[in-house]
């Protein structure tokens, strides 16, 4: 059975993060097991003192039962409130675990769609749905519910197998009827499954301040209104009907129920009138027969509640099963500053893809050279840039660092000697300190970088300075902060990386011209002594470049100094420069 | 416009919605659901009792009568209810859809000026929450919690009346202490709600790491800076901080359920003891002993239901309350009117116009003077945040001025028709979103035109798009995004940018066009491209175009060149460039000299 191997995975996993929760819901389960038990024994208790016409001993029933109720009573809201506190602190640490892994894991993984996938979907079970609460609720009910159901059958059997027997049999009929209507509920839930994801994605666009200009010039709220309206629609008629359906067989649940307590009404009071039971007996048989059927039944849906909660974890499982990245375990050489970095005869394509991206790349780069790469949307200069920082590794060839394998260096200290910005930069929505030095430790270092990348001005206007929170999804004080400053705040924190290779790709697109002169201009400043690779669709860049390495057509076209390059009119290279320059050459005659 | 509901004026609205929906059969499924289920609780407490005394006194026959008669009752009462349930469920769930379509329907006529408003925003959230968030929360869950109570009043006044006829004592003892208990809930979920907004922030914050460490993009750069290890110590902490709350709140809410429990024990035991007394004194039999017992029980669980559907009614139809005053506020959702002028060409002054973003002290905009004629090409530059894109929005009519007037042909523009003026008007805005639509839709909207759909093609052909579409199996009608469609395509940047152009050069009886950084994602060779078509793009239009490439500025009539929300130069690119000592001229060689180097170069071959 898949969910109680997910299950199994979960329960081993949890257990390993609180000794206690998995006690405290057992002890959970017998404390409300006894409560039933009161509850159908303590009438016939009470009746058992009343029939026997004995004051005293009815008054010491009535005293029992009510200091047992109250006890039991406490117990069980003592251990509500504890498993409480403790699933919360589990998921939080489930979460945690998650998270560690998906930052450890190949990121190869992080591209692929099958893993991107699996993490929407488990953070979806987790956040939406509550899976984890929901299995964690139909474990402890499951548990429950076999103790009530164990101790019943003890009791009827040695009153009256005959009653186990009437209940048997409409739980077959039971079982049928469930069948059939948890048929519909799977039908239902697959095809209602994506219709939370599309109606927060309609929420979203509705209220959403770009769409919102949008809509007053284009044709589109129209769209956006009728596509949603359909959309309710469909759903609304879906859960109609459901419903109807399920109103149908509710109906047959009924009718099962009711002909099973006649039977059972029926047999217990004819026994008890032929066999001169007692009126306490027949209380307490009809109470536990009862008992024992709304528990089966209760059982059954709590089945159906473990199974379902455990299928929407399979994701979470999954991702728990990922193996983290063989870099992170293998002990290679200490890396050291960069001397040269060599590719030599590097292809490659991206894992399931067929495309290649990059075809016999070999150049060299020198320590203290500043390179430019250019080339057209697609021509494979990010990919390079993610085959220098070991997030893939090449299909064939090899990349040398210092003459060796950069494979073999030991990870973490491959990666002190880079540091990058790409293109697609991501800031966290923490201070501006956090966000250039997660630990907080050195505040000078990190406002001297704050200085070089040009947002010195910018901190000192903020009142927080450095602590400000960025955007307000964290905090609510936070600022938000225009592109090119965002930009600035990346450059500034791979500043604070002390690498002796720095990546820039693309670090000035979002920047006004004076702003983007400055980077220029102080770059071979700013990198130092480092060694530095730009890649920037501004082609004016290239002058300050030592080299520029031409990627076109997944090869390395050309590598050569700005003036070189520009000798071959008929180069990618001369019709990239002048696409641009035509516009500002016309000014030399102004 | 009110700003706070009764719960009263709620059960108001949530009536006439649903006469507006066409579903009055509604209220009687409600009827329906109260009479079988509350009948069903009493008669399931009250007719054992007859078996019950049957077997007492030894007759068979009384014994199957009384059987027969319960198992029919409650047979045709389980399914009444069962039935109404059912349809209920559904219908709740329609009716709250139906409020997101009355939601979307009057957003879609929302004032652009409290869109960027955080206050605005948060009561956005929980209007929308209200309206449309958890299926038993706020609109939806009135609908259930007002379901589930009709039955629970049926059952306690029922049963209250067949038992204190035996023995009233114990009816007003169990109404006195659920009341009490309902009072120490209050305070409980008073405590709980006091603490609310403490215990979600520090949630949120836990959470924004769990979500942030599932956001793959964030992948690279937690790799390449290594900072996995501080990162899980900052979620750690963050999360502490959430549970060890949650642990303290969760604590003291359990000391609120202590009395409850007293409260219980008092109620069984004093019918326990009354009981007792009452049989032995032979003034009931053993069937109404437990009768009575279950009746108490039934009562004391009923007044508990009751009470908590009545609080939890209460929080219900506060949020709703402010969905509604939401709805219903004028402010926001301002009625379009103004004249209709004639707009077939459109001439701009901007008169001494100030303007201040709302919440904020500093003028972002100061005593602008500016014209601009009816197929004028104006560029307006200067650095990030100079002033260009708040004049973009004061244009568009999105906010207006603080001081001062913009003349559209002469007219005031706050007392022109805002709809009709903006139908004259196409602007490619910065950021640029594509809808889960096909890509004709994204353009055309719902029209089934087939000139409609020409005009797109040409559109998106002009935007340099067309070649992207026909590699498309189902060319122009390929849906867009992944969120609908699995099968969608997602746009990168640069066709994302196109996409606006093309959404923009549609529009082609527009009289004004503005272009905001229309070309900041496109590569060398693209770029160039758009310029060459930006002359049939613009055609004969008024036009402002916004860009941090100077080289657009070729194409412009005049310059404006904006440094801290004033106008620093006005006047065409050559007269700008005269000017030595000018901002502009050393922006413009700032930015191309690079170039110049490479002309040179390139001239001197």
């Amino acid at each position: 059975m898949k969910q109680f191997k997910i299950a199994f995975n979960i329960i081993k996993f949890t257990n390993k993060l609180s000794k206690t929760f998995y006690l405290a819901i057992f002890t959970q389960a017998i404390i409300r097991t006894a409560k039933i038990l009161i509850g159908v024994y303590g009438l016939k208790l009470i009746i058992d003192g009343l029939v026997s016409n004995d004051y005293n001993k009815s008054i010491q029933m009535i005293l029992i039962v009510l200091v047992s109720e109250f006890l039991i009573n406490y117990f069980e809201k003592k251990l509500v409130s504890m498993i409480d506190i403790k699933r919360e602190e589990i998921k939080q640490k489930v979460y945690q675990t998650i998270n560690f892994k998906l930052m450890n894991i190949d990121y190869q993984h992080l591209e692929d769609p099958y893993y991107l996938d699996l993490s929407e979907r488990s953070k979806y079970s987790i956040e939406q749905f509550d899976a984890l609460d929901n299995l964690f609720k139909s474990l402890a009910d499951i548990t429950y519910y076999i103790l009530v159901i164990a101790s019943m059958f003890a009791v009827l059997i040695t009153f009256n197998p005959l009653i186990l027997l009437i209940i048997f049999g409409t739980l077959l009929l039971y079982t049928i009827n469930s069948r059939f209507s948890s048929k519909q509920q799977v039908k239902i839930s697959q095809k209602l499954g994506p219709i939370n994801r599309k109606f927060n994605y309609y929420q979203v666009i509705v209220s959403d301040v770009t769409s919102a200009k949008d809509f007053s010039m284009y044709p589109l709220s129209d769209l956006m209104f009728d596509k949603y309206s359909t959309f309710l629609k469909k759903t609304t008629k879906v859960m109609i009907n459901y419903y109807l359906k399920n109103a149908f067989y509710g109906s047959m649940f009924v009718i099962i129920s009711v002909i099973q307590i006649i039977a059972i009404y029926s047999l217990i009071g004819l026994q008890s009138i032929t066999l001169s039971l007692g009126v306490s007996i027949f209380v307490f048989l009809i109470a536990s027969a009862t008992k024992t059927s709304e528990t089966l039944s209760s059982f059954i849906t709590s089945i159906f509640s473990f199974q379902s909660s455990s299928n929407m974890l399979a994701p979470l499982v999954d991702l728990m099963n990922v193996k983290e990245s063989k870099d992170l375990y293998r002990y290679g050489q200490i890396c050291n500053e960069m001397d040269s970095l060599r590719f030599d005869n590097v292809s490659f394509h991206y894992p399931n893809h067929e495309n290649i991206v990059l075809k016999n790349i070999s150049f060299t780069i020198k320590k203290g050279e500043k390179i430019s790469i250019v080339g057209l949307n697609g021509a494979g200069k990010t990919t390079l840039v993610k085959l220098i920082c070991r997030l893939y590794k090449p299909t064939s060839g090899t990349i040398y660092w210092n003459e060796v394998d950069i494979n073999e260096y030991q990870y973490e200290s491959f990666l002190n000697q880079i540091a990058a910005v790409f293109q697609d930069f991501k800031l966290f929505a923490l201070t501006l300190h956090e966000n250039i030095d997660m630990e907080s430790k050195n505040r000078e270092a990190v406002l001297h970088c704050i200085k070089q990348a040009g947002l010195e001005d910018k901190i000192t206007s903020l009142e927080d300075g450095i602590d400000t929170y960025l955007s307000k999804e964290y905090h609510e004080k936070g600022i938000e902060m225009s592109g090119g400053e965002l930009q600035k705040l990346a450059i500034a924190r791979a500043f604070y990386k002390n690498s002796s290779l720095i990546i820039l790709d693309e670090p000035t697109s979002a920047l006004d011209p004076i702003a983007e002169a400055d980077i220029y201009e102080h770059f071979s400043e700013l990198v130092a002594n480092r060694t530095s690779i730009y890649i920037s669709h501004r082609m004016s860049s290239c002058v300050f470049s030592d080299r520029i390495i031409v990627l076109d057509e997944n090869k390395v076209q050309m590598i050569d100094t700005h003036k070189k390059l520009m000798e071959h009119k008929n180069s990618k290279y001369y019709e990239l420069f002048n696409s641009q320059a035509i516009y500002y050459q016309v000014s030399t005659g102004a | 416009m009110k700003t706070k509901y009764t719960t009263w004026e709620v059960f108001k609205y949530h009536i006439n919605a649903i006469k507006e929906s066409k579903k009055r059969f509604i209220f009687i499924i409600y009827i329906l659901y109260a009479i079988s289920a509350g009948i069903l609780n009493i008669v399931t407490v009250l007719l054992p009792r007859y078996i019950i005394d049957a077997i007492v006194v030894q007759n068979i026959n009384d014994l199957f009568l009384w059987i027969t008669i319960y198992g029919f009752s409650i047979l045709i009462l389980m399914l009444l209810s069962s039935i109404s349930l059912n349809i209920f469920s559904g219908n709740a769930m329609a009716l709250k859809f139906l409020q997101g379509e009355v939601f979307f329907k009057k957003y879609r006529h929302v004032s652009y000026r409290y869109l960027e408003d955080p206050t605005f925003q948060a009561k956005r959230s929980t209007a929308l929450w209200a309206a449309l968030g958890n299926n038993d929360m706020g609109y939806e869950g009135t609908l259930r919690s007002l379901f589930r109570l009709f039955p629970q009043i049926l059952t306690v006044i029922g049963l209250t009346i067949v038992l204190g006829l035996f023995q009233p004592v114990i009816v007003i003892v169990a109404f006195i202490l659920s009341l009490l208990q309902y009072q120490f809930d209050l305070r409980g979920k008073k405590y709980k709600f006091n603490h609310r907004d403490e215990l979600n922030e520090s949630e949120r914050k836990a959470l924004y790491f769990f979500r942030t460490g599932h956001d793959f993009s964030y992948g690279k750069d937690i790799r390449i800076n290594q900072i996995q290890k501080e990162f899980l110590n900052n979620h750690k902490e963050k999360s502490n901080i959430f549970t060890s709350l949650y642990k303290k709140l969760n604590v003291i809410g359990f000391r609120f359920t202590i009395p409850g429990l007293f409260f219980i024990t008092i109620t069984n035991g004093l019918t326990y003891f009354l009981v007792a007394n009452s049989y032995m004194n032979g003034v009931v039999s053993i069937g109404q002993v437990s009768s009575i017992i279950w009746a108490t029980l039934a009562i004391t669980l009923g007044l508990q239901r009751m009470f908590t559907e009545i609080a939890k009614i209460k929080e219900d139809t506060s949020y709703t309350s402010e969905y509604i005053s939401f709805l219903e506020n004028d402010e926001f959702f301002p009625k379009q009117e103004g004249i209709e002028i004639d707009l077939e060409t459109i001439n701009i002054e901007f008169v001494n116009v100030s303007f201040k973003y709302p919440n904020s002290d500093k003028y972002a905009l100061k005593n602008i003077n500016l014209k601009i004629n009816s197929g004028e090409r104006l560029a307006l530059v200067g650095i990030n945040g100079s002033g260009k894109t708040t004049l973009v929005k004061l244009l568009s009519g999105f906010y207006e001025p603080t001081d001062g007037v913009i003349l559209i042909n002469g007219f005031d523009l706050k007392t022109i028709n805002l709809g009709h003026y903006r139908d004259k008007l196409a602007v490619i805005f910065q950021e640029v979103l594509v809808y889960a639509a096909s890509v004709l839709e994204n353009i055309v909207g719902l029209s089934q035109d087939p000139k409609e759909h020409e005009k797109a093609m040409t559109a998106l052909k002009l935007a340099g798009l067309d070649k992207k579409i026909k590699s498309f199996p189902k060319e122009e009608h390929q849906e867009l995004l992944k969120v609908i469609d699995p099968s969608g395509t997602d746009f990168s940047g640069g066709e994302k940018q196109k996409l606006s152009i093309a959404r923009a050069s549609y529009k082609e009886n527009t009289s004004l066009i503005i272009l905001d950084e229309p070309t900041a994602s496109l590569d060398a060779i693209a770029e160039k491209e758009i310029y060459e078509n930006f002359k049939t793009l613009i055609n004969k239009r008024t036009a402002l175009i916004i860009s941090h490439r100077l080289a657009s500025t070729k194409f412009c009539d005049n310059i404006v060149l904006f440094e801290d929300g004033v106008i620093l130069e006005y006047g065409t690119h050559e007269s700008l460039m005269k000017n030595k000592e000018g901002t502009y001229q050393s922006m413009f060689l700032t930015q191309g000299k690079y170039y110049q180097e490479g002309a040179e170069q390139y001239e001197a071959i």
